[in-house]
């Protein structure tokens, strides 16, 4: 009877920890980034990531929050936030999707010096948008797969449609990857409509899977589950310098590339913050850095001429932007 | 301060010997008025409150689910069926309805039978297989739902342990893997369920049917099955909501199988088609709402259970030998199979690449974002608990005893809460709350109202059950020694409420910890939470961070339960002396 209850007491002081405890974490992250915080989406792998933020962070001296998404899932997702963007900054995204968010009016007009050295068909005449790297589709194949399966190495879009290559080849679903809306895209660009969506039926049949990510094909193929994946370069080559018995293919015919676009929200938090670190992934430094994860970064004075220039497809990303609800809506009707 | 009143408090119910009590005594007449101007307090507190939690409840929860509803509604050309025929139209949108309902009812069949395999084994068996087999059961809940699918892949994938062990062409990807990975990811609510049933059985008609010469075999199908037949049947149920309602494991073994709750997810931030999402949303929350209600309406006290007859287990009859044997093969695969799950994810863990360099490494803990998303995976699964439970509680104390008007429904809108798929609420959320005059969209407060809010039927059902035990007329006696309302709840009825207390917060803090469906649409730069973030890292294929993630998330939420069981134990010992 004396030694009185202390479950209420208990209980309270727990509730009230539990609260301290929050508060106190809040507030100490709060402290820490109160006017340095920049805020990101990206489209970006989160091994990518991993190296270049520490990197920027300590030549801006910001404090970068990041979340990955897909491309396609940060422009449905700036789009449902319009006009309160939960980032500031994009850096990271298909080229069709920055034009589309243009063209919505989300964007902020960038006018920096940093943009100078930048190419005129990698940024947007009116400075909405810019490049910060291109990248392009690719063939990953796993050789020892191949070689265990009896099956030759393909080496052009053609090849694909080998009938012994029937449930063997990994792909993704252009709804959700922006590599594969890619592929698709710039397939049906360089063999017309026509033709394209033939091909694309033809290949179908040979189709184990459509994964949800663009990267998703390249690590299938890496870890052995299946021997041919349509992913893009930089993934496959992530595989190939980690010791994987894989060889990425660029396609004979030509394969489609994209500009990978870095975009600052329109009346974002810390503006300020995004604009500085914009300018610094485009600037020479930054896109040495870039470099590093990347084989094909924007800026000239940081640009890698040693590596062979893959042959590309001339690819209209703007049309693309255009068809893209029509092209999705067929893709679906087609193959799902 | 705040313990030092409720310790006070806590006196003057037994003896009132309290200061202010004496002094009251003494000055009747100021007493009295003290008396009349609390109950006006009372009344006007009483009443606002329950106005401001209907409000909470009404926006929190109703409100989302109503903007869904409305979303999937609207069309180019106005308000109008037409998502709707178009649903119907393609067959990739109407195979998802259709997949989504052949899983559910496969993974729920399955579970009735294995559930009740585990239960039984568990009540009936030997000592150390009984132990063996309640711990297995429970086994898969702390772990995050869609682990079991990371753990699949890497066992039977085309490449995995299996296919070159035994050197087959295995597909792990679409049905088998996820029926697999649900069955997995969802037993522990059917053992559980099954197992109060078996335990709570009265056995004298067993007994007397073995008296009287019947065999275990035909004692368990003539008498303990019909009897725990509604028992199995509430557990169905509710595992083929969640069944209906799974995001992760689809998403992760799905293959090209389309189903409701990922498609809808994919429709929404993928294709940017939030009509078409609502609509399968709307798909989505009909079979949970419509089995909600049998469940709480029609099923509920239908159980054939004698409550108030000692405990069946008590009897320990023995198991017959050829009925265990029997028994054990039916549930030995899946045991297996769950404990090479979490073998894998610990192989994962320590590997470079699982299958093909299969070297030992650290790295793959030191990973900066997931560690940081370890760390707001607390504050947010402990505030979402906290929120569930205070006012969970409280809601459940007015529904009871304040009888406060609309009360049925409230608790119908909690339920709905919970009923309902997370992919919804997220949705929901995101409609309603991304404009003034509540912008939350990119706040962790968001997260943990959604989570807290979709958790508060836990809240509001352990604290009905719990009063509904607690005689009113301590209640009354503390009333007529002279505590005021408020006094009476904090010293009477939740020191009494302890268990559901306790039920609740653990329960949401463990779901909080590994929820996916919703806080997916929710999360923003820098408020990653370590379930979303494994989800994205194994969707990448970066299986070594996947797997030690998942693994730090189950020691973390193993350590948070053991601390809180402390806590629970530490508490309940104070008010058994009390």
């Amino acid at each position: 009877m004396n030694n009185q209850p202390g479950f209420p007491k208990v209980l309270y002081s727990f509730v009230v920890l539990i609260q301290i405890f929050t508060i106190s974490f809040c507030t100490l992250f709060a402290i820490a980034k109160e006017n340095q915080q920049v805020r990101l989406y990206s489209h970006n792998d989160i091994r990518e990531m991993e190296q270049l933020i520490p990197i920027a962070e300590t030549a801006t001296g910001l404090k970068i929050e990041f979340i990955r998404l897909s491309s396609s899932q940060i422009l449905a997702r700036i789009r449902a936030e319009a006009p309160n963007f939960g980032a500031d900054l994009v850096w990271g995204i298909l080229n069709s999707d920055a034009i589309e968010a243009r063209n919505s009016g989300f964007l902020h007009k960038n006018s920096s010096k940093e943009w100078n050295n930048i190419p005129d068909n990698f940024k947007d005449p009116e400075g909405f948008w810019c490049g910060w790297s291109y990248w392009y589709n690719t063939i990953l194949v796993n050789t020892s797969l191949l070689t265990k399966k009896n099956l030759p190495c393909p080496t052009s879009w053609a090849d694909l449609l080998d009938t012994r290559y029937k449930g063997e080849i990994v792909a993704s679903n252009p709804g959700t990857s922006g590599t594969a809306f890619l592929a698709v895209s710039s397939l049906l660009q360089a063999m017309g409509e026509d033709k394209g969506w033939r091909y694309l039926k033809q290949l179908d049949k040979n189709i184990a899977q459509y994964t949800k990510s663009g990267s998703a094909p390249a690590h299938l193929v890496a870890m052995g589950e299946y021997s041919v994946g349509i992913t893009w370069d930089r993934a496959a080559q992530i595989k190939r310098d980690a010791g994987f018995p894989v060889k990425e293919v660029v396609p004979m015919e030509g394969t489609g590339f994209d500009l990978d676009s870095i975009m600052v929200l329109r009346n974002c938090k810390n503006l300020d913050n995004a604009l500085q670190l914009s300018n610094w992934i485009v600037s020479e430094k930054g896109q040495k850095a870039c470099a590093k994860i990347r084989s094909r970064v924007v800026n000239k004075l940081a640009a890698t001429s040693a590596q062979k220039e893959p042959k590309l497809f001339s690819y209209n990303a703007q049309a693309a932007a255009t068809s893209k609800e029509k092209i999705l809506e067929q893709w679906k009707d087609n193959f799902r | 301060m705040m313990a030092e009143n409720t310790e006070k408090n806590a006196t003057g119910f037994h003896t009132p010997s309290d200061e202010k009590e004496k002094a009251g005594c003494m000055i009747p007449s100021f007493n009295k008025c003290i008396d009349g101007s609390r109950k006006w307090i009372n009344k006007l507190s009483n009443s606002s409150f329950s106005i401001f939690l209907a409000l909470l409840v009404l926006s929190f929860i109703l409100l989302p689910v109503c903007a869904v509803l409305i979303k999937s509604f609207i069309t180019p050309h106005g308000l109008g069926i037409g998502n709707y025929l178009h649903f119907f139209k393609k067959s990739y949108y109407y195979k998802a309805l259709i997949n989504s309902l052949i899983l559910a009812s496969t993974t729920t069949s399955i579970l009735s039978l294995m559930g009740f395999v585990f239960a039984y084994l568990s009540v009936r068996g030997p000592r150390g297989i009984s132990r063996f087999f309640k711990f297995t059961g429970m086994l898969p809940l702390v772990a995050p739902p869609f682990i079991f699918s990371i753990s699949l892949l890497l066992l039977g994938g085309r490449n995995g342990i299996l296919a070159n062990f035994f050197e087959a062409e295995i597909n792990i990807y679409g049905w088998y893997g996820v029926i697999l990975a649900q069955v997995i990811t969802f037993l522990p609510i059917a053992f559980v369920m099954i197992e109060n049933v078996l335990k709570s059985m009265d056995s004298d008609l067993e007994d007397a049917a073995s008296n009287l010469g019947a065999n275990q075999g035909i004692i368990l199908k003539d008498i303990t099955l019909p009897l725990i037949v509604p028992g199995i049947l509430k557990a169905a149920l509710l595992v083929f909501i969640l069944a209906i309602a799974d995001f992760g494991n689809p998403i992760l073994i799905g293959g090209n199988t389309a189903f409701l709750a990922t498609d809808a997810y994919l429709l929404w931030v993928g294709e940017n088609n939030p009509n078409m999402a609502a609509v399968f949303c709307v798909f989505l929350i009909i079979p949970g709402i419509i089995i909600f209600t049998v469940h709480k309406y029609y099923l509920s006290g239908r159980v054939y259970t004698a409550i108030q007859s000692r405990p069946g287990g008590s009897t320990h009859r023995a198991i017959s030998s050829p009925l265990l044997n029997a028994l054990l093969f039916f549930a030995t695969p899946l045991v297996i199979i769950i404990i090479l799950c979490f073998g894998i994810i610990a192989f994962g863990a320590f590997t470079k690449l699982v299958m093909v360099n299969n070297a030992f490494t650290l790295e793959h803990f030191f990973k900066d974002m997931g560690l940081r998303a370890m760390g707001s995976s607390i504050i947010f699964a402990l505030n979402a608990a906290a929120i569930a439970t205070a006012l969970g509680i409280t809601l459940s104390y007015l529904l009871i005893r304040k009888q406060i008007p609309v009360a049925g429904i409230l608790e119908f809108i909690s339920l709905i809460g919970f009923a309902v798929p997370g992919v919804v609420m997220g949705i929901g959320y995101l409609l309603v709350f991304n404009s003034p005059p509540l912008a939350l969209t990119g706040t962790l407060l968001i997260m943990i109202l959604n989570e807290g809010f979709r958790n508060l039927a836990v809240g509001v059902e352990a604290g009905i059950g719990k009063l509904q035990q607690i005689d009113i007329t301590l209640e009354d006696a503390a009333r007529d020694m002279g505590a005021g309302r408020i006094k009476t709840f904090f010293s009477i009825i939740l020191p009494l409420m302890h268990g559901a207390i306790i039920t609740s917060f653990v329960y949401t803090f463990m779901v909080s910890m590994v929820t996916v469906s919703a806080v997916i649409f929710l999360i923003s730069p820098g408020k990653q939470l370590a379930s979303v973030y494994i989800l994205s890292v194994a969707e990448q294929g970066e299986m070594g961070s996947a797997c030690a993630m998942s693994m730090m998330l189950i020691l973390l939420t193993m350590a948070c339960l053991g601390l809180l069981k402390i806590i629970a134990l530490f508490s309940k010992k104070n008010i058994q002396t009390s």
